[in-house]
């Protein structure tokens, strides 16, 4: 879990790459739900917004987006966000989705969010048209899951199609992606600090809010951090418990077969024998059920970690296999020497143990 | 005690009759004297070497259960064959002390399913399979 966690947040790192994304005012908490929760949203600034950031000292790299939310009809194979981007200017979208498609992408071509389905021809119809899949993201565990990128002539096709099917935009001008945008993503120069960066751009753009993607990153990595530390805590704690509980158990359970064990001195095993029989037999008894632990575990974090990652709110992605495997063998190794350990002084005890009082006790 | 002696100790409880025979079979360091048996100083071997000896040259037949309860009546008969390298099979070996036990039938049996006297008697085949110089059996009544 605590992988999948870590997962998560280093995903979501990577894929919020901008510094600061400049959207109406107003609208900065949709921007968030947006991009973290995958809620449709869309919204509008005028254009020439890009020419008085372009102004504004200390920005690296500025690229549009354009936003329009497909609707629960007919018309439309599902309900998404879709984001229009600039190619020429996008320093956002176009890494990561280079991770999955290298060509450019073609007018009339979609690029979809890991958790969309799509048919058997890669395709997806919005506003009554079809529109080609050109890949399927990776997981993100962000709202980029459920969203669909597109070049800004896509965009304007879903536009026409959607102004075909008498789709009600909610902003007072009817959106056009040569006049208007839906946000800007702006990169800082390194030399520049980004609070006071903020303050700069909402300054000179009084039309307009800010949502910071590093500030929503510190609101859930903190969350994040309080749970991974509560759980780290509760790891240490259950796996000291579990060192006890075995050494008790161990303790116990060779006591009560001590008698055993003497006839085995009796029939003429060393003492050497004996503690490695019973040591052999704790490692044992600790590997077996660290194996059923890992089977009853696999089977109730895999199988849901989709349920997992919404009741923690949390951006939650599976770890690798290769880390899995670190994991499993891990919980196989820690176990299979706790048990041992737990059952060293029990089976020193009675490896030293004086066979004719043993063999007595009780008569 | 000459070779195929066979010897009784009889005396009162407390009387010492288990202390002497776990001495014998090299469980109870006497606090004086030795126990030697074929020459040898039980008590002077080592841990390693005692045990073998143990498990070579005496076969002790323990009062009450001393039977390994996982174990099935020939497995319980096999064992001092097992706990140190051997050559051979020791299993034919094993059911006919059994058959002259009587009790040939209850080779796949566990000790649960036997009554008093017929686990005393796995016991005493038990004894018996190393082909031991002396055998002893506490309270043999």
């Amino acid at each position: 879990m605590l992988l999948s966690l870590q997962n998560g947040m280093h995903s979501m790192e990577r894929r919020l790459g901008a510094d600061l994304m400049v959207v109406p005012r107003g609208y900065e908490r949709r921007a968030e739900s947006a991009l973290l929760r995958g809620e449709p949203s869309s919204f509008y600034l005028n254009k020439d917004i890009l020419l008085k950031i372009s102004q504004i000292k200390g920005i690296e790299q500025c690229s549009p987006q354009f936003f329009l939310t497909s609707l629960n009809d007919a018309c439309c194979s599902l309900p998404v966000q879709m984001i229009g981007f600039d190619p020429d200017t996008d320093f956002v979208v176009q890494p990561w989705i280079s991770t999955v498609y290298n060509e450019n992408l073609s007018d009339g071509q979609l690029i979809v969010g890991s958790e969309i389905d799509i048919n058997h021809n890669n395709t997806l119809i919005f506003f009554r048209d079809t529109y080609q899949v050109a890949a399927h993201l990776d997981k993100t565990a962000t709202g980029l899951d459920t969203s669909i990128f597109m070049n800004m002539n896509t965009m304007r096709s879903m536009l026409n199609g959607a102004r075909g099917v008498g789709y009600a935009f909610d902003s007072p001008n009817l959106p056009d992606p040569d006049k208007m945008i839906s946000t800007a993503l702006l990169r800082i120069d390194k030399d520049y600090d980004l609070d006071e960066m903020a303050l700069s751009v909402l300054s000179a753009l009084p039309e307009a809010s800010l949502a910071i993607p590093k500030q929503m990153m510190r609101g859930i990595a903190s969350s994040l951090n309080a749970l991974t530390s509560f759980l780290y805590i509760s790891v240490f704690g259950l796996w000291l418990f579990a060192a006890l509980l075995l050494s008790t158990v161990f303790f116990g359970s060779i006591n009560e077969r001590k008698k055993e064990f003497a006839i085995y001195r009796v029939l003429g095993m060393t003492r050497k024998k004996l503690f490695l029989l019973v040591m052999n037999e704790a490692t044992l008894v600790s590997l077996f059920g660290s194996v059923i632990g890992i089977v009853l575990a696999s089977l109730g974090v895999f199988p849901f970690s989709t349920a997992i990652g919404d009741k923690l709110n949390l951006p939650y992605i599976n770890p690798d296999t290769r880390n899995v495997l670190l994991v499993l063998s891990f919980s196989l190794a820690l176990p299979a020497a706790l048990g041992p350990l737990g059952a060293i002084f029990s089976a020193f005890k009675i490896s030293k143990a004086e066979t004719y009082l043993v063999m007595r006790e009780g008569e | 005690m000459d070779s195929d002696d066979f010897v009784s100790v009889v005396g009162h409880s407390g009387g010492g009759k288990s202390t002497l025979l776990n001495m014998i079979a090299g469980l109870l360091k006497p606090t004086s004297g030795s126990v030697t048996i074929q020459d040898q100083d039980v008590f002077a071997l080592s841990d390693e070497k005692g045990s073998f000896f143990r498990n070579s040259k005496i076969g002790y037949v323990p009062q009450g259960q001393g039977l390994l309860a996982n174990l099935t009546v020939l497995e319980n008969v096999c064992l001092p064959f097992y706990l140190f390298k051997r050559e051979g099979d020791v299993i034919p070996k094993a059911l006919s002390l059994l058959e002259r036990m009587g009790i040939g039938s209850l080779a796949a049996s566990y000790p649960r399913q036997l009554s008093g006297g017929e686990i005393r008697r796995v016991s005493i085949a038990r004894a018996l399979i190393n082909a031991p110089a002396l055998s002893g059996i506490q309270d043999a009544s």
